[in-house]
């Protein structure tokens, strides 16, 4: 399920469970490239929580994780990060790391 | 750089298929349309299950995976247990049963275990067909799609995004492909304490990314960890690839600053500003240009 994040509701959504939060920019190709990795995730998994921060509105998070390169992806698991990636990542790695961390 | 060119191999003369043919993959045109359905998707209850539900599952077992009072499952989507997910198909929500699944112990070993299954809740994704409204739809928000206005006019799109990228695709392999050989038959001296150096700073670059990425140290890597990073089961066997790797790369730099007319010895290794590196002597576009000029696609 996509969510739209923001900084004032970031740390309630990551609180709990497993969240995928993807860091990015509106103009960004590797973001775009991204984004239709996620969509594929969400039509086959929608169980998945992704949050969605762009990094132009939601400048005070971005600078809280160091958010340079984009698209940033954090794994969350009730609320301590997990896993980082930087940079377009394929759907196999992604479904890979949602493997372990929701089920094992 | 030390390290000399002692004679090049001319990349002209080393032979590649001139023609080479990208047959479109069917998938790609599917996944195209059901990104533009997918807006317009609908859900709807499950009564008996097929592939692609998503299940919300009582699961008992004495493995800690497959013992969860609630547990979502995509059926056939090979995130939980490839093989139990199949063991689903077919029964009905709200049905009690059991099944054996394959478990490692925790000493790695396998065995069955059996699992009794709860299906509570059952959902299905259903995506309409992609239709010219949908593609009309597309074209107002998405820059890459302006103008379109039918299923046909997105189809050839998607088709000639593909063929170019196909493309690219495969100069860019051959290009490797003919870099590689210039390489393997070019000469070189190369100096011992320039690659040991080089080594050094590789190897303390790739720690620290590890350290900062990835929150491991690389001494307590596991061989588990070895493996998914580097494919090597040994540290010996990651130095080595580090050492294999770090000449690969010298002996590049060498070739290509010959193709371009550069001169090595002018050529700082250890530049730490991108300001200080020539970036024109490094390029391979002459290369690249000569294959694309040369191959003949054929698209299918």
């Amino acid at each position: 399920m996509f969510i739209h994040g923001t900084d004032e509701n970031f740390k309630e959504n990551v609180k709990e469970g497993v969240v995928l939060v993807d860091f990015y920019g509106v103009n960004c190709g590797p973001c775009k490239m991204l984004e239709k990795v996620l969509e594929d995730l969400d039509d086959e998994f929608p169980f998945v929580n992704i949050l969605k921060m762009d990094t132009d509105e939601c400048v005070k998070t971005a600078e809280e994780f160091n958010v340079n390169g984009i698209p940033d992806v954090y794994f969350f698991k009730d609320g301590e990060v997990r896993k980082h990636m930087v940079g377009a990542s394929s759907y196999d790695e992604i479904k890979e790391i949602l493997s372990k961390l929701l089920y094992e | 750089m030390k390290s000399k060119l002692i004679s090049l191999k001319d990349y002209k003369e080393v032979e590649f298929e001139k023609t080479q043919k990208i047959v479109f993959e069917k998938e790609v045109l599917e996944r195209a349309l059901h990104r533009i359905s997918r807006k317009y998707k609908k859900k709807e209850k499950v009564e008996f299950v097929e592939k692609g539900d998503v299940l919300f599952l009582k699961l008992e077992s004495d493995a800690p995976k497959f013992n969860k009072k609630g547990t979502m499952v995509t059926v056939g989507g090979n995130l939980f247990d490839e093989d139990f997910e199949k063991m689903l198909l077919g029964h009905k929500v709200g049905e009690k049963f059991e099944v054996e699944v394959l478990i490692k112990d925790e000493t790695q070993k396998v065995r069955k275990t059996a699992v009794k299954v709860e299906i509570l809740q059952g959902q299905r994704t259903i995506f309409p067909q992609a239709t010219d409204e949908m593609v009309k739809d597309i074209a107002k928000t998405d820059e890459n799609f302006k103008g379109l206005e039918t299923l046909k006019e997105y189809e050839r799109k998607i088709k000639d995004e593909f063929y170019q990228s196909e493309k690219q695709n495969v100069l860019y392999t051959i290009l490797k492909e003919v870099l590689d050989k210039v390489i393997e038959d070019s000469t070189f001296k190369l100096d011992e304490e320039e690659l040991k150096e080089l080594y050094e700073l590789r190897f303390q670059e790739t720690k620290e990314i590890l350290e900062e990425e990835e929150n491991v140290k690389y001494d307590e890597l596991t061989s588990q960890q070895l493996e998914d990073f580097w494919e090597v089961s040994t540290f010996e066997e990651v130095e080595e690839l580090f050492h294999q790797e770090i000449e690969y790369e010298v002996s590049f730099l060498l070739c290509i600053l010959a193709i371009n007319g550069g001169n090595s010895q002018d050529y700082d290794l250890f530049a730490e500003e991108e300001e200080d590196v020539d970036v024109d002597l490094l390029d391979t576009k002459d290369v690249f240009e000569y294959i694309e000029d040369k191959v003949n696609f054929v698209f299918l």
